[in-house]
């Protein structure tokens, strides 16, 4: 019967594959990380009520398409009050997703994402104050970037002084720090990235597993469960001048979810600090000596990665830069009792391959893989440190003060289902300590505000090792779900007529 | 050691006693285990329990109102056999609460004694249609006592530092085996569980035989009905209506708000059954098929590969005219989210079959096929449904259903011989 299963799944990603996705009408974002643009910096906003005049003038500066932009690029994104403020009608905004209607701090979606204690919203920089508090909502993320920092800060002097003058305020911004390809705790970062099928560029070798129907992160095509997203429709009557396209289900209304998709964003605090000097405390020797090679193994256990990017998978004993940009492996056949990546590494839960039920190692699980996928374009904050400083400072006063924020990650996420791409891969997944079998293990580098999953586990022969009491690493301090729409959605909402 | 049961009492709410019912059920359930009324963790056998207060009317206007709109309390007990130690466990431990709870209910004495108390119960026992057990037979003390197993040999493996660095799998396996031996409080895990009782047994395998022998011997009739069932289905499949089910933010934020809270959920839907003779006569199959594969084939920690639920039960509910509602009861691990997704994900047919007569449920094809395969259809269905628990309790919140079934063969493991490999693939159960 399970074959009843995979028929349907490769039929519905066959249908998938012929479509083709209408780029110049897709945010820029989406098809691209902008890797040539190494400057960066986020507004985000609360809109008010002359926000539409700002919105004109600011949809032909919006970067769409697929071709590579230089110099700068600019784009955006709402959340669900920020559409309401655009004057989106409740019925059509009642066709978004519910996570998306209720937002990042929800009772509930606090606990799915684990964040509690010093990660609970009260505590953040930005978007914290949602309807549980009485801070200013967050309306909508600009999004700028350029090829340095001073053709940067022009934009984004520029961007702040059009945004005021329209009544538009920038409750924050978000500044980012170009420290190459990495993150914060010294590891390549973003190797895995889902290719998206049916756009212009070839996805040549990236393998099988990693190519993905266009409706898995964008709005109005078909998913990996062959359907269209859940979308926001518009009678045909609200759109006289045909901005929008025609629904693609097949309603006879007008498609506003179309080439959209939503943004998940997230601010990350990341202690270098506490993250090193856990692995320092942990493998000193019987003389109370560091090992750096200890250490640096017993974290990249924990990332699931070596520094220079290479998967444990392919390096289990040590570093091989030359790995760095091999990730054409599997974990079941491979890898299937976590030897080389432990079961419960970072990358190994964010990602599992082909490592879950249904059927490991084959093409069923496979499938469903496909099914909890991210383009990932976030950017790292704060200057960089090394370890020895971070070491240095590890058990000071400059470690883990509440409330100090130097450095991390913007991370920001798109997908066409929020439930189940971000927050099932967040709550299954990372931070899950029954994830795969494990017993008390939570993500060793995202669960540290969790109460229960505090235990690290490198299976081994003839039986695992544990550390135990991992402290939190990484913090979260803001953060909200947005949508990034398509420019046909983009000029919809900024045509005044249609009230 | 024993079996499980699932015992339900269900008793109407007086109507003007419905706001205070809820009122004192909201209270207990701040602290479902040690509540002043009824605290279940006090009760020896029960792995789960809840209190549902199902107003016809409240959650679900779709829904047939239970004679005139009356309320139903509702609970259940999920427990090791035999249930009726439970039931007197209950009036002896918690007579008082008794009374609080039901006396909102129709019927119940004025001034019980523990005999009245008893009898009233007794009197509002119902059976379930269907029960799954994820592993049958396993009871709360053998998986409070492998919890406490694993907890000590993963210590000891923790304290034995570099001394296994060298070892083999069998010389690990014999240290793991002589620290159990040695400690009077574990020595138990040197033994298997006891089977369920051997009257269970029989009395289960006589069902397993009876039932196919029967549709054997009616065989003839059994290809007919079969044949004039499959048309009758195609016809309904291509016919019926089935209306979108639009789910409410609201109504979903409160739901959502009361979940995620341990790895542990409750789930609880009720929804009517598709209009027309056909559909009750093929929930009634259903139900009875539900029935014999939940206790003679998913019996041993897997609903068709499924290995995250711990105790789930279809009861039917309403009124006995026409078609009546399903109420639907389980307590699975992680968010409702991936509860959804492993059932669309890999065992759709299953869920065609079993949800497959109620309304709003997405079209299928031959029963087995598209229904629970389109996923916006089937998770606007399984949240459209969705009433709140008003209380649920478990006796181990924090392990996971796949952790028992690791508990129970770490503990299997403990004894009886073992080559390398296998002592290696049973160590990687630490």
């Amino acid at each position: 019967m399970a074959s009843a299963a995979l028929t349907g799944a490769s039929r519905a990603a066959r249908d998938a594959r012929d479509e083709r996705v209408d780029e110049d009408d897709v945010q820029a974002l989406v098809l691209q990380g902008y890797g040539k643009l190494r400057a960066a910096a986020f507004l985000v906003l609360e809109l008010g009520g002359t926000a539409q005049a700002w919105l004109t003038s600011l949809v032909g500066q919006v970067t769409a398409g697929g071709g590579r932009p230089d110099g700068t690029a600019l784009n955006v994104a709402f959340t669900a009050s920020g559409l309401a403020e655009l004057g989106l009608p409740p019925g059509v905004i009642a066709g978004f997703s519910i996570e998306f209607q209720e937002g990042m701090t929800s009772p509930h979606r606090r606990r799915l994402l684990g964040d509690e204690g010093a990660a609970a919203p009260e505590n953040w920089a930005w978007g914290g104050g949602g309807a549980a508090s009485d801070g200013p909502p967050v309306d909508a993320l600009l999004m700028l970037y350029a090829s340095d920092e001073a053709r940067l800060a022009a934009l984004v002097a520029e961007q702040r002084k059009a945004a005021t003058a329209a009544g538009v305020r920038v409750l924050i911004t978000l500044d980012t720090h170009d420290i190459g390809f990495g993150e914060h705790f010294g590891f390549r970062d973003g190797l895995s990235q889902p290719a998206l099928l049916g756009t212009g560029r070839p996805v040549g070798d990236t393998p099988e597993r990693d190519r993905l129907a266009p409706g898995e992160f964008l709005l109005g095509y078909l998913n990996e469960h062959g359907q269209h997203q859940r979308t926001p429709l518009v009678d045909p009557a609200a759109d006289p001048d045909r901005l929008l396209a025609e629904d693609a289900s097949g309603s006879g209304r007008r498609d506003f979810g179309r080439n959209g998709s939503y943004t998940v964003v997230r601010t990350l605090s990341q202690d270098v600090s506490a993250f090193w000097g856990f692995m320092d405390g942990a493998t000193r020797g019987a003389d109370d000596t560091s090992d750096q090679a200890a250490m640096t193994a017993l974290a990249a256990h924990m990332v699931g990665r070596w520094p220079s990017g290479a998967a444990l998978t392919l390096a289990p004993d040590k570093d091989l830069p030359e790995l760095a940009e091999v990730n054409d492996f599997a974990y079941h056949a491979e890898d299937g009792h976590g030897l080389g990546c432990p079961i419960g590494a970072h990358v190994r839960r964010a990602n599992p391959r082909d490592s879950l039920p249904p059927k490991p190692g084959e093409a069923g699980s496979i499938a469903v893989n496909k099914r909890h996928r991210l383009l990932r374009r976030g950017r790292p904050y704060g200057a960089p440190i090394d370890v020895d400083t971070a070491l240095a400072q590890a058990g000071t006063a400059g470690s883990a003060v509440a409330g100090e924020d130097r450095r991390g990650l913007h991370f920001i996420a798109l997908c066409a289902d929020i439930a189940r791409q971000f927050e099932f891969i967040t709550h299954t997944w990372a931070l899950n300590p029954h994830f795969a079998g494990l017993c008390d293990d939570a993500d060793p580098i995202l669960g540290g505000h969790q109460p229960n999953g505090k235990t690290f586990t490198t299976q081994a022969t003839p039986v695992r090792h544990r550390v135990h009491d991992v402290p939190p690493f990484v913090t979260v301090r803001g953060g909200a779900y947005f949508f990034m729409p398509g420019m046909r959605a983009l000029r919809y909402l900024a045509t005044p007529h249609r009230r | 050691m024993s079996h499980q049961e699932a015992l339900t009492l269900s008793a109407p709410v007086r109507p003007e006693r419905l706001g205070d019912l809820r009122a004192l059920v909201r209270v207990m359930a701040k602290d479902p285990a040690s509540n002043a009324v009824l605290p279940f963790g006090e009760l020896s056998a029960v792995h789960f329990a809840r209190i549902l207060i199902v107003d016809g009317a409240g959650h679900d206007a779709t829904l047939p109102a239970d004679g005139a709109g009356q309320a139903t309390l509702v609970v259940t007990l999920d427990c090791d056999a035999p249930g009726r130690a439970t039931v007197r466990e209950l009036v002896a431990r918690a007579g008082p609460g008794l009374d609080e709870l039901f006396g909102h209910c129709a019927g119940y004495p004025d001034h019980p004694g523990a005999d009245g108390r008893l009898a009233f119960l007794q009197s509002r026992l119902a059976s379930s249609n269907v029960f799954y057990v994820h592993a049958v037979g396993r009871t709360l003390p053998q998986i409070r006592g492998e919890a406490r197993l694993r907890a000590a040999l993963e210590t000891f493996v923790d304290g034995a530092g570099r001394r296994f660095e060298h070892a083999s799998a069998t010389q690990v396996r014999e240290a793991l085996q002589s620290y159990v031996g040695a400690d009077a409080g574990l020595a138990w895990a040197l033994r298997a569980p006891a089977k369920p009782a051997l009257t269970f047994r029989i009395r289960e395998l006589l069902h397993k035989i009876a039932v196919p022998l029967v549709l054997v011997l009616l065989l003839p009739l059994v290809v007919l009905g079969l044949l004039v069932w499959v048309i009758a289905l195609r016809r309904h499949e291509h016919a019926d209506v089935i209306p979108d089910v639009e789910l409410n933010p609201a109504r979903m934020r409160e739901l959502g708000d009361s979940e995620d809270f341990t790895v542990q959920n409750s789930f609880t839907s009720l929804a009517p059954l598709k209009e027309g003779r056909f559909w009750g006569i093929t929930s009634r199959a259903s139900l009875l098929i539900g029935d014999y594969t939940a206790r003679h084939v998913f019996t041993r920690g897997s609903l068709s590969g499924l290995t995250t639920v711990h105790f789930a039960r279809f009861m039917t509910f309403g009124p006995d005219v026409g078609n009546r509602a399903l109420l639907f009861t389980s307590y699975y691990d992680g968010s409702l989210e991936s509860y959804n997704n492993d059932f669309v994900d890999q065992v759709a047919w299953v869920l065609n079959t079993v949800f497959g007569q109620q309304q709003g449920y997405p079209r299928t094809r031959w029963l087995i096929n598209d229904g629970a395969h389109n996923e916006r259809g089937f998770k606007n269905f399984i949240r459209g449904h969705q009433i709140p628990t008003d209380l649920w309790y478990a006796a181990y919140p924090d392990l996971a259903a796949v952790t028992l079934d690791q508990n129970a063969t770490l503990r299997a493991g403990l004894s009886g011989p073992m080559t390398e490999e296998e002592a290696q693939a049973w160590l990687r159960l630490l």
